[in-house]
């Protein structure tokens, strides 16, 4: 009797830690909604970007790999720019001022969110950065990249693929 | 196509860059009668959770003494005979024992939440002690410095990830110790050495762990805490060494962009070891028939606490690692004891481990 109870007691556990740990997929369905402020201070919410191809890279100044991949963020953002392509660059845990000094210094233009409280990363299930999500123009998650992978010829593809007619063609 | 990816910096800053790591808090070997023995710290290198397809290698030393409470030699403590099965009170005096152990450790991420991790050590046991005090050499025993090298219990762990986050971690970890160190080793009489002493267990064993961790100032202050149980099954020759209880917990703080400090409380409980045996005593002087064989006080083969054996010992544990490339890191750690209760065996003294983590993709 101890032995049944014991193992129906562990199997629960073992379930409802799989259950705990477990999110549900993003890349197919709609973008969690992001309702940040950006480096200025004004609130940046995702839904505003709805009719662009956003490029949403989760980042920090002390991830080198995030910065490396930056200055083609950098050049994919004012190449693509015109085709409604847009970054929305979500630091996390860190301070404004040192983003600022950051984005200054590097040069980059993009905008810039700031998730100090993780919550929003928590939300795309995010554990590691760099990670990007590339959504497209109906607010659907469309790529999930976790790593840094992303160069120049790599956005422009992604673009190409999900980014469709650009708003100006239909105009 | 080569994929980086930082993850929490501050506990990737105690063992490995680049990589998911955490600590689990596992004691690798545990202290016994005539005392092999271990440190107990969380490294940050031996149970690392990494993100799928990541390889990391840590290879680390550890060096423990062990010495008799007072120094010199310790009161008589009891032996274990395990051709003639006996638990033989009073029949040593321990001296000193030094562990030596290096450690390859692999991880392996099968998926981002599932890490494999392999252990291999390598021991070297230096232990001297006198044996058959009351029997041999009219009564004085006899001095033995015994040394062994080889290949330990190699471990087989699986770590889960729940719900991680940027900020916060939780890892449970299941292994499974395979009894691959020998076990056959002979002491100065050509008797086979006693369990504590030899390189393996001759037995399989099993540890559960978890691991808790918190980034209190992102990439600048974490909070990490873990808890283990070791149980070893009994081995063929009817010894089981105790269950383990670990306690760790501890702070890492990261200084210069390469230099993380780490500290760290240690607790560990060992329960007695068992073995199936008779129960008999060495003679003192003044007894009947001193010296000789040791007096028979119980006949029955059962199984008895291996007096002597089990220990606790709370430990300080300062640390320091710091990151050589973007992908290589060193550490060092001392193991400073505060509080210790060997049950009367050699107690463990300042330990030291160092060692280098690698990701290896």
């Amino acid at each position: 009797m101890r032995k049944l109870l014991f193992s129906v007691l562990l199997v629960v556990g073992v379930l409802g830690l799989l259950g705990m740990a477990a999110r549900p997929p993003l890349v197919g369905g709609p973008a969690p909604e992001i309702t940040l402020k950006n480096l200025q201070g004004q609130e940046v919410r995702l839904s505003d970007l709805r009719g662009k191809i956003v490029l949403l890279n989760f980042w920090a100044t002390w991830c080198k790999p995030c910065k490396d991949e930056m200055p083609a963020m950098q050049a994919s953002y004012d190449k693509l720019r015109d085709r409604g392509f847009v970054v929305l660059a979500v630091n996390e845990l860190e301070d404004t001022e040192k983003v600022i000094e950051h984005m200054r210094s590097h040069g980059h233009t993009f905008p810039v969110v700031m998730d100090h409280d993780n919550v929003v990363a928590n939300r795309y299930g995010v554990v590691g950065l760099p990670a990007s999500f590339i959504v497209d123009r109906q607010g659907i998650v469309r790529e999930q990249i976790m790593g840094s992978l992303l160069t120049e010829n790599r956005i422009t593809e992604l673009v190409n693929r999900y980014g469709g007619p650009a708003p100006s063609a239909h105009r | 196509m080569r994929v980086k990816h930082c993850i929490r910096p501050s506990a990737a800053g105690v063992g490995a860059l680049a990589a998911l790591v955490f600590l689990i808090g596992g004691a690798f070997e545990a202290s016994a009668s005539c005392g092999s023995a271990s440190c107990f710290l969380v490294t940050g290198s031996e149970a690392g959770v990494q993100p799928k397809g990541k390889l990391v290698v840590d290879l680390r030393y550890m060096y423990v003494p062990s010495n008799a409470p007072d120094g010199g030699l310790s009161g008589r403590v009891a032996a274990v005979d395990q051709e003639r099965r006996r638990v033989i009170l009073d029949e040593h005096q321990e001296h000193r024992t030094i562990t030596e152990t290096t450690i390859l450790d692999v991880n392996y991420g099968l998926t981002d939440r599932v890490t494999l991790e392999l252990t291999v050590p390598y021991r070297k046991i230096k232990h001297s002690h006198v044996i058959e005090v009351g029997e041999a050499n009219g009564g004085a025993g006899d001095f033995e410095s015994f040394q062994d090298t080889g290949l330990g219990d190699v471990r087989l762990t699986g770590k889960y990830s729940v719900l991680p986050t940027l900020r916060s971690l939780l890892v449970f970890g299941l292994g499974v110790d395979l009894p691959t160190g020998d076990s056959h080793a002979n002491n100065i009489e050509r008797k086979l050495q006693e369990p504590t002493l030899q390189l393996g267990r001759r037995t399989w064993g099993t540890v559960a762990s978890i691991y808790q961790s918190y980034e209190v100032i992102p990439h600048r202050l974490n909070q990490f805490a873990s808890a283990s149980y070791r149980h070893s099954f009994t081995g063929s020759n009817s010894y089981r060494f105790g269950d383990e209880y670990i306690l760790t917990g501890g702070m890492n703080l990261k200084t210069l962009n390469v230099v993380t400090l780490t500290g760290q409380f240690n607790w560990r409980y060992i329960v007695h070891d068992e073995f199936a045996g008779d129960l008999r005593r060495s003679l003192f002087p003044g007894d009947a028939g001193f010296p000789g064989d040791p007096e028979v006080i119980d006949p029955v083969l059962k199984r008895r606490p291996v007096p002597n054996t089990g220990s606790t010992m709370l430990a300080f544990s300062p640390g320091v690692s710091i990151a050589v490339t973007e992908r290589a890191s060193v550490y060092f750690h001392a193991q400073v004891p505060i509080a210790r209760d060997f049950n009367g065996g050699v107690q463990q003294e300042i330990s030291f481990l160092g060692g280098l983590t690698m990701a290896l993709n």
